[in-house]
């Protein structure tokens, strides 16, 4: 087919550029009998043709700069060629760039605004200069001007920014003189306890909202009789333990305040950007056979232990306790330890990783979970298995304490954590007193302090856990824990109820024949709360329509109009969660 | 593996055709009295133009420096070697690409104005990151409606709905903050 590019401005656009493209997708396929690089052979005329053409085709959309006979030059915008005839073209957007008498300029003259079309016969044609022309289309393709496909496109190249230049001379910011002086903004990070500031306290003030905040349904019930002076100096003795510890991970450490490794000069996204990549087991002074064990108990969680000999697989699972646990849960590790050495110290010569073998399936299984502390508060198991050990040493402070009395030890304590008491521990407790057993002596000093140690030290590891949860514990029926009731409406009236101007009604439009049907907030515990009940008659809000016929139910009814309320059974079930905030449901 | 002169030569034809195989590198002048050296790319001689890639050695398919040349007005071709295979590997050409590249061409030779200041000029880009806007030789026409006549401050904007004229106004207001220009 030839292809037939017609020079004249009357011709229709989209044919030749139809043709065009024939025969530039011809040129494109392989055929036979080609040239080793895809040219199809043939007579001259087509090979060479097929080229011309093909070039030619290139130059669309390109400025470019042609050359007439009379020396003029011109420049613009290549729209088409005669490859059939004699190659006469036609540019858009010309502009006269140097003129027959041979003035020149650099930029268009300005006298003539670029001519829309421009139709150059070839005879006047010396020559057409397309510069960086791309002659492969496989990159052209960005829709900025294709000046250099392959150059790194920047916002403000394709807002085309041209103020890209103004730049400004950055400072560093300094306050106001006359500004104001919030001196109070500046402890922010203070210790909230210290800066006497109740948001309770203000929200009440504010908006009259009194809160029903009770940290208790959050988080285990701290038991507070004599011995709760001694238990918060436990926790802080720990607590202040943990924080002061040794600990290899790059974070961790930053946070104490500690200079890890000594290298100073690890980048700023290494320090702080969450994933902590290559320092992990960096020689920072721990031996690698720990690290090797601790990978190994890893293991063997993960994948079962096939040698499943009674002290490899609860050290691994004692291992991955340190791994998975965060530090207020360090606490249940050092539990473990106690038992062990308290029993037995057949494997005191090795690693601590070790030591928690003997006793774990005893103890371990019983502070798996912490959510099953609190069930397990009640029961003895852990009062008896944390002082199993009384026989030996003669323990200070909490220890003396029958166990009887310190069922809920574990979940106090960690509940005194949380609560930052400020009291002197008066004795070390698992150190001290491991410390005394003349059994462990050897192991103990050693190992007391690392055994805090490994914990915090392969807190990176943790990354590196299964999805398994290695402190899921297969359920065993506990007779002593305690049940889940929910508690009646009665039982919770003491509580402080949310007082009516607190609730927030939401406008009922006046939507004919719209039926709202019954349904309950969140509970409002204790309350009989006016009941709204829109069927046919359309109330204000603040009214309250006593039906003869239906039931009094002590619900609270929101009526939206956005979402339809649901329908609950109505009985004295009143979830325990306390009804916060206003939201309308 | 045949080289694409071999193929080339094979081929009858006049002595134009040999002289324009393509891989031949020629120091061409022409009556213009421009000068340059170049490799032949391709040669017709139908229409009798020869496309050269300046320069003595090919550079990558991106970026070629061509000049379609009316073989009429060579006045004199010295050989200066030749070239196997300038065209390394096979190419496509991308039509519909072209197309866009001309468009997108042509419009951006428009969105310059003809005879208007710079600081015009700088107005103009900058209402046209968000409006329609082209020119209307020295004025400004918005979204088709709005016409922004010079000195294009705010008190020049006529034209359009009361709302778009607003809208035009408040744009150029800040067009010419941001661009640091003088607020009257």
């Amino acid at each position: 087919m030839k292809p037939v590019l017609h020079s004249g401005s009357s011709s229709n656009g989209f044919s030749h550029r139809r043709v065009e493209k024939e025969t530039g997708m011809n040129n494109a396929q392989p055929s036979a009998d080609t040239t080793e690089n895809g040219w199809e052979a043939g007579s001259v005329d087509t090979l060479s043709h097929k080229l011309l053409v093909y070039f030619t085709t290139c130059n669309i959309g390109h400025q470019v700069e042609v050359h007439l006979k009379n020396g003029s030059v011109y420049s613009g915008i290549f729209h088409a060629a005669d490859v059939e005839k004699d190659f006469g073209i036609i540019l858009k957007m010309a502009c006269l760039m140097r003129d027959s008498q041979g003035t020149k300029s650099r930029l268009p003259l300005v006298s003539k605004p670029p001519s829309k079309i421009l139709i150059i016969p070839a005879d006047e044609l010396v020559q057409v200069i397309a510069k960086d022309l791309p002659v492969s289309s496989n990159n052209v393709s960005d829709s900025v001007q294709c000046e250099k496909p392959l150059e790194l496109l920047t916002d403000s190249l394709i807002s085309q920014f041209y103020n890209v230049d103004l730049e400004r001379e950055l400072k560093p910011w300094v306050p106001d003189e006359d500004g104001p002086d919030c001196s109070d903004l500046e402890n922010v990070f203070d210790d909230p306890w210290k800066r006497g500031w109740n948001q309770f306290e203000v929200n009440k003030t504010l908006f009259g909202v009194t809160s029903t905040f009770d940290e208790e349904l959050y988080t285990t019930k701290l038991e507070r009789g004599p011995g709760t002076r001694e238990l918060e100096e436990q926790a802080l003795r720990i607590a202040r333990e943990i924080v002061g510890e040794n600990t290899r991970d790059l974070h961790v450490a930053e946070e104490r305040g500690l200079q890890l490794s000594g290298k100073f000069d690890i980048d700023e996204e290494t320090k702080y950007s969450s994933v902590c990549t290559a320092n992990r087991f960096d020689d920072t002074g721990y031996e690698d056979e720990e690290e090797d064990i601790l990978l190994d108990c890893c293991n063997n969680l993960t994948f079962g232990d096939s040698s499943a000999s009674d002290g490899k697989k609860p050290a691994s699972t004692g291992k991955v306790y340190e791994e998975t646990w965060g530090d207020s849960l360090h606490l249940r590790n050092i539990n473990i330890v106690d038992q062990s050495w308290s029993n037995s110290n057949k494997h005191t010569h090795q690693l601590m990783s070790e030591q928690p073998s003997k006793d774990f399936p005893v103890a371990g299984n019983k502070i798996r979970n912490e959510s099953q502390l609190g069930e397990q508060r009640k029961s003895k198991f852990l009062g008896a298995s944390l002082y199993s050990k009384p026989s030996e040493e003669s323990v200070s402070g909490l220890e003396d304490a029958p166990p009887s009395e310190k069922p809920s030890f574990t979940a106090g304590r960690l509940g005194l954590l949380s609560d930052r008491a400020k009291s002197e521990s008066s004795s070390g407790w698992p150190g001290s007193s491991l410390s005394r057993n003349s059994e462990n002596s050897a192991a103990s000093s050693a190992s007391n302090r690392p055994i805090l140690s490994p914990s915090s030290s392969i807190g990176s590891l943790s990354s590196e856990k299964s999805t398994l949860n290695p402190n899921a514990k297969e359920f065993k029926l506990n007779p002593n824990a305690k049940s889940f009731k929910p508690s009646s409406p009665s039982a919770k009236s003491p509580q402080s109820p949310v007082p009516d101007g607190s609730f927030y009604y939401p406008p009922v439009p006046p939507m004919p024949g719209l039926r709202i049907r019954f349904g309950m907030g969140a509970a409002f515990p204790g309350q009989q709360h006016p009941m709204m009940y829109n069927n046919t008659t359309q109330l204000s809000p603040n009214q309250t329509y006593y039906s003869p016929n239906s039931p009094q139910y002590p619900q609270q009814m929101m009526v939206t109009q956005q979402r339809p309320v649901l329908f609950m059974p109505p009985t004295p079930y009143q979830p325990e969660m306390p009804y916060k905030g206003r939201d309308s449901y | 593996m045949k080289p694409a002169s071999a193929t080339v030569a094979k081929h009858d034809g006049g002595g134009e055709d040999e002289k324009f195989a393509v891989g031949n590198i020629y120091a061409v002048k022409l009556i213009t009295g421009d000068e340059f050296n170049g490799i032949v790319l391709a040669y017709d001689s139908g229409p009798n133009f020869a496309i050269f890639e300046e320069g003595t050695k090919p550079k990558p398919l991106d970026s070629k420096t061509l000049r379609m040349v009316n073989a009429k007005y060579i006045t004199e071709m010295k050989n200066l070697g030749n070239v196997k295979d300038p065209l390394a590997k096979k190419t496509l050409v991308n039509l519909d690409g072209l197309i866009d590249k001309e468009n997108q061409a042509i419009r951006n030779v428009e969105k310059i104005g003809f005879g208007v200041t710079a600081e015009a000029q700088r107005i103009f880009d900058a209402i046209s990151k968000t409006l329609p806007i082209r020119w209307d030789n020295k004025n400004m026409l918005v979204m088709g409606e709005v016409i922004v006549r010079s000195p294009y401050h705010s008190d020049c904007v006529f034209g359009g709905t009361r709302a778009v004229n607003d809208r035009v106004k408040t744009v150029l207001e800040q067009v010419r903050k941001k661009l640091q220009l003088s607020d009257t």
